[in-house]
């Protein structure tokens, strides 16, 4: 009976897989959208080559954009309607929260439901390329020296921009959000508790040494006034921040912050996996001296945004590093400030490189081949690249959003400052304006940007910091789809155990002694091999 | 379809071909046949249809060529998988996560629905109830901020019993050999009393007329307990024990992420984190579901194991 | 009902270890829901700065004004709603239509089917072909894209068979077959109002898996005018979670880590109120004494 049972099982289960497979078969041929990559050089009859309107007759471009929470919807976005009116264009969207653009941008290109575009759906440089050479992205290259003006000024004023958007071949599969403002740029500033030091007759450290002796007196005296000697000395939404800072005192990442931990080697001339340095060694020595003598936050590695704000709310932080000040409050942010200059280190190094490349996201805005008007698409794109168009993107409409005050300086209005109904600032711009969050295939210039960095507080920080800034910051290097496959898979796990052993070592639960073991164990993880890949594009980028 | 089965017995019906006897099986269970058809149809269209993409898993997959004509790579992706330098860490982790959770979580939700039973207050048994059930609805978000708060070694409450009665704060969420721990004990109390409720049921329908009788012969409370009642709920602890067998190697992603850091990540790093981690950059749909079949393939084998060996030492089984 | 049993001393300890036990368990299990409670009534600075313990602190209802003001929050409320009934009605249906019939020993395909079914719990095409199919049905941004992909569950298929099986002797349906019953009417007539306690179990699980849905909502929906609950709060309390990962979309995180805090737990007691409250509904269902006298009578 048993073995009867079990025939007809593997009989009916046989037969409905090949039943299955015949079903599938006939979907096949559903399942992929155009397979020919679009002739991106005819000119559609409805467009104007210069000028607005951008078309003749109303078109409209299906669009898969990002919309964070604190966004209002596209559809009723005064920047939008705004563009319409100017430029002829009907845009139907398609919006999609965060938190689930990378499962949606996917399922859209693996099920052939291809929007016209993706814009602010993020794409990393690895995706681009291997999207772009199966042809479900359309090469701009052609399309930008035709019809996009302003981006190709962007884009060619800016050697590294220019050289860091292009793939492996040459091809540029998306418009790039290039970031021109200085503060934002620089993602770890360290600010000190201004207030606290002064009371302590403490001055802005100018070396590590110093910057030790300030936090062991913060944090030997009770600042905030409640009987407990609970202040943090030093903390940050994650351990990352705090070593992108501090890492410069050693000479690391010397190149900024695109390619991670990749920077080079001057003396040997190459590049270097710089968490594998002997100098990387010297600053885990010292972060470990900060952690054992309780000047870093004992949870700095369960640390994240929502932590580090409700401490702030108990007036417990001594100093921290971030991007802008304002994860201290309303209350307290105006008691920090910026270092004076950047910290330097035992070997005398005084470099601050925590800095993003000009591309601040390479895959901005990218037109898919379902898309029939690519031309008009990027003429529709390049307006923000534009004065006029930076403008009406950042700032919005003049009496509405913004204004213009007696010294010339453009500012919000109170209806996003100070606004009637209670929103906060994300809120507010969030209701007119698009740019929040990243990914805006659009430039930001300090003329109309207005995000957090370049308040007043983090603004002075970043100018002190300008002079320690790395001399070359390079872009992301761009690799082929065959070393992406084997590249990315290294760097995972090399960087997950990095990670690992930092925090293994900075909480003293690892020796120093096992130092060696650490860098061969990297080793054994086919660091040679990953370096080789890396130094592979960096020449090619140097070529180009 | 009177006399059914009186019909149907025939002392040659061993000796008929399997085709008859389904013959037979629709002439007289007609209805039966008729009522399941929708959901096997549910069952093609949903499930089955879809099923050619287990294929994805021996293919490195290109949107634009499709599942059918993506190259064939072969056992490329389990091989990264398995020769991935932390492999056996992933491995002891998620089944040591399982097995603990099994062990401990499994009985719980069963003391816990044989201890409501025996209780004759109505009301302490609602709101026992209620509030064991309550903890279900909790997001995993804000149940692993609470666990993480109370925890605390600074200030969370259970480290302020344990300095109270002279014992140093252990900080829970960085210690390795407290992962497995921390992990399993939220998970009990979130779970238990929902869990508890299949059981509820399956007490619900044990004839009381057993226990009139059981206490008219002199039978103590706890004679009646291991004599009737723990009988009566065996079946279906059996049938959830073997169904729990088949996900053992299932240990979610949320909330093994969201308990995860650089401190604790030798005892927390999981199957689904790492496939997360390795997938988030790019669509990595072909080494996602090469893994995932790994994981199904041996969640089946236990699943049979275990019910083949129930059923052989006499018990019931899935089938 | 009076016990007219004489109790043992062993019965009362054994009663008494019971209650302790219980009362231990309800302490524990209390305390956390206690203090979902009170911060959700509590002023979010107080929560956050981790000052509330058990009672409320700065008591005010801002947090569930907010909630309530959300005009997102109440569309997916709604969503939900219809969502729910909708689907574990369809559910119940579609579990009653399989279960029966394969728990009968007498039905022949039985095995076959348990197979072809359980196979599915461990073997899927996954996303991509399942979106396709759903596309090419459909269903896509469509409202029963959230109620028809999940009509059956096995795992709960397998519970609800295993009660017919188990908890429904078999010598009720000989005597209802000897008195002239059919198939369904044993299921309509005996087994259904037999099942009680299984169907609430059901309605419970469907109901509450429906509840908490968004995994089909975010593939499958881009309209928001039909996003459920979970997708909204999702989108609100997990997004800032992303944020440490990315490089940082909000430029003003305190303002916006503040918001999120200030309405997480009046958002956890606005979502699970309706579900917990279901419970006692269905609480009547589990009650001993159903099969009494089924097969005397």
């Amino acid at each position: 009976m048993r073995s009867k049972s079990l025939r007809k099982i593997a009989l009916l289960l046989s037969a409905t897989l090949v039943l299955t497979a015949f079903a599938g078969c006939s979907s096949k041929n559903k399942d992929v959208g155009s397979t020919e990559p679009k002739e991106t050089t005819k000119i559609s009859d409805k467009m104007n080559l210069t000028g607005m309107p951008i078309v003749k007759e109303p078109v409209t471009l299906k669009i898969m954009a990002v919309k964070n929470a604190a966004q209002g919807s596209f559809e009723k976005m005064l920047v939008w309607n705004e563009y319409e009116k100017l430029s002829g264009v009907h845009v139907e969207w398609v919006e999609v929260p965060g938190t689930s653009v990378v499962e949606k941008r996917n399922l859209a290109i693996a099920s052939g439901d291809l929007p016209d575009v993706f814009f602010k759906c993020n794409f990393p440089s690895k995706d681009l390329q291997s999207y772009g050479e199966q042809g479900v992205f359309v090469k701009m290259n052609d399309l930008i020296d035709k019809y996009a003006p302003n981006a190709k000024k962007a884009i060619d004023e800016r050697e590294d921009v220019k050289k860091g958007i292009k793939m492996v071949d040459g091809s540029i599969y998306s418009m790039p959000y290039i970031m021109n403002v200085l503060s934002p740029s620089i993602t770890g500033k360290i600010f000190m508790n201004k207030k606290w030091l002064d009371t302590a007759g403490v001055k802005m450290p100018t070396t590590t040494e110093e910057f030790y002796n300030a936090l062991m007196a913060i944090k030997k005296t009770d600042f905030n006034g409640n009987g407990k000697n609970d202040e943090i000395p030093l903390t940050s939404p994650a351990f990352n921040n705090v070593q992108s800072s501090l890492r410069g005192a050693w000479g690391l990442g010397n190149r900024g912050n695109a390619n991670g931990f990749i920077d080079f080697d001057d003396k040997a001339n190459k590049l270097r996996y710089w968490p594998s340095d002997v100098k990387y060694k010297e600053f885990l020595i010292y972060m470990n001296k900060l952690y054992k003598d309780g000047l870093l936050d004992q949870e700095i590695f369960m640390m994240d945004n929502t932590k580090i704000v409700a401490k702030a709310a108990q007036n417990l932080i001594g100093s921290f590093s971030a991007i802008n000040n304002n994860a201290m409050g309303q209350k307290y942010q105006n008691d920090y400030k910026g270092l004076e200059v950047a910290l330097k280190g035992p070997s005398g190094d005084q470099l601050w490189s925590p800095i993003n490349s000009k591309i601040w996201d390479i895959g901005a805005f990218t037109i898919t081949n379902a898309n029939k008007y690519p031309d008009i698409t990027m003429r529709w794109v390049d307006y923000f690249y534009s004065d006029e168009g930076i403008k009406l993107y950042f700032m919005g409409k003049e009496g509405v959003t913004f204004k213009v005050n007696a010294e010339g300086k453009y500012e919000y209005t109170d209806e996003i400052n100070k606004n009637p109904k209670g929103l906060t600032y994300d809120q507010a711009t969030g209701q007119y304006l698009a740019w929040g969050g990243n990914g805006n295939p659009s430039m930001a210039i300090d003329k109309y940007f207005l995000g957090a960095a370049v308040l007043p507080i983090p603004l002075e920080a970043a100018n002190n910091l300008k002079p320690y800034l790395p001399k070359e910051v390079w872009p992301e290097f761009s690799y082929t789809s065959k070393e992406n496959e084997k590249r990315i898979q290294l760097e995972t796990d090399l960087s997950s155990y990095v990670d690992e052993m930092t925090a293994q070592f900075v909480t003293g639960k690892l020796a120093f002694t096992e130092w060696d073991n650490y860098v061969s164990k990297l080793k054994g993880m086919n660091l040679e091999e990953y370096l080789k890949i890396c130094q592979g594009a960096y020449e090619r980028y140097k070529k180009n | 379809m009177k006399m059914s089965s009186a019909e149907n017995y025939n002392p040659k019906s061993n000796k008929k071909s399997p085709s008859k006897l389904f013959i037979n099986s629709i002439k007289r269970d007609w209805s039966l046949y008729l009522l399941i058809t929708p959901v096997i149809i549910y069952f093609i269209v949903f499930q089955y249809w879809p099923m050619y993409g287990v294929q994805i898993a021996f293919k490195n997959f290109m949107p634009m060529k499709g599942i059918w004509d993506s190259p064939w790579v072969g056992f490329k992706h389990f091989e990264r998988f398995f020769s991935n330098y932390q492999f056996w860490r992933l491995m002891k982790n998620t089944l040591g996560v399982s097995l603990y959770q099994l062990v401990l979580g499994f009985p719980i939700p069963i003391l816990l629905a044989l201890m409501l039973n025996e209780v004759r207050n109505k009301h302490f048994k609602k709101v026992v109830q209620m509030a064991t059930y309550a903890p279900h609805f909790f997001s995993i978000v804000v149940l692993v901020g609470m666990v993480v708060s109370f925890l605390s070694p600074i200030n969370g409450i259970i480290n302020k019993i344990i300095q109270l009665t002279g014992g140093e704060a252990i900080s829970f969420m960085t210690e390795p050999a407290w992962f497995k721990t921390v992990y399993v004990f939220s998970g009990i109390w979130q779970n238990a009393g929902w869990g508890s409720i299949i059981y509820m049921a399956a007490l619900a329908g044990i004839d009381i007329s057993l226990y009139e009788a059981a206490a008219i012969d002199g039978a103590s409370k706890l004679k009646r307990i291991i004599n009737i009642t723990i009988p009566g709920i065996i079946p279906t602890a059996i049938i959830l024990l073997i169904l729990d067998s088949g996900k053992i190697m299932n240990v979610g992603f949320e909330k093994v992420f969201l308990m995860q850091n650089p401190l604790n990540i030798s005892s927390s790093d999981v199957i689904s984190t790492y496939v997360y981690k390795n997938g988030l950059v790019g669509a990595q749909y072909s080494f996602a579901s090469a893994v995932g079949l790994f994981n199904s393939v041996i969640n089946l084998i236990l699943l049979v194991t275990v019910n083949r060996f129930s059923k052989s030492i006499g018990e019931t089984g899935l089938w | 009902m009076k016990n007219r049993l004489k109790e043992s001393n062993g019965d009362f300890v054994v009663d008494i270890i019971n209650i302790f036990l219980l009362s231990f368990i309800l302490i524990i299990v209390l305390y956390p829901l206690i203090f979902v409670i009170s911060a959700s009534l509590s002023d979010p600075m107080e929560v956050l700065k981790g000052n509330v313990w058990l009672l409320p602190k700065s008591i005010n209802l801002d947090s569930y004004m907010r909630v309530f003001k959300n005009a997102d929050i109440l569309i997916g409320y709604k969503n939900t709603i219809l969502y729910t009934v909708i689907g574990t009605i369809i559910n119940l249906g579609m579990t009653i239509a399989a279960a029966y019939p394969l728990s009968r020993k007498k039905f022949y395909a039985r095995n076959v089917l348990m197979a072809f079914f359980t196979f599915t719990m461990f073997f899927s095409g996954g996303i991509i072909p399942t979106y396709l199919v759903v596309k090419q049905l459909g269903l896509v941004n469509n409202f029963w894209v959230m109620i028809l992909p999940g009509s059956v569950q096995v795992w709960n298929l397998i519970l609800m068979k295993t009660f017919f099986q188990n908890s429904i002797p078999e010598e009720l349906h000989e005597a209802a077959y000897v008195d002239g019953g059919t198939n369904m009417g044993v299921l309509f007539y005996i087994v259904l109002p037999l099942s009680a306690p299984i169907i609430a179990v059901m309605v419970l699980f469907y109901g509450v898996g429906h509840w908490n849905a968004f995994f089909n909502a975010l593939i499958y929906l881009s309209d928001r005018s039909k996003y459920p609950l979970q997708l909204i709060l999702r989108e609100i309390l997990i997004e800032s979670q992303m944020d440490s990962m990315m490089s940082s979309t909000s430029d003003t995180i305190a303002d916006q880590r503040l918001y999120a805090e200030s309405i997480k737990y009046a958002v956890i007691i606005v979502a699970s109120l309706p579900v917990l409250m279901l419970y006692p509904a269905i609480q009547k269902y589990f009650v001993k004494g159903v099969m009494v006298g089924a097969i005397k009578g």
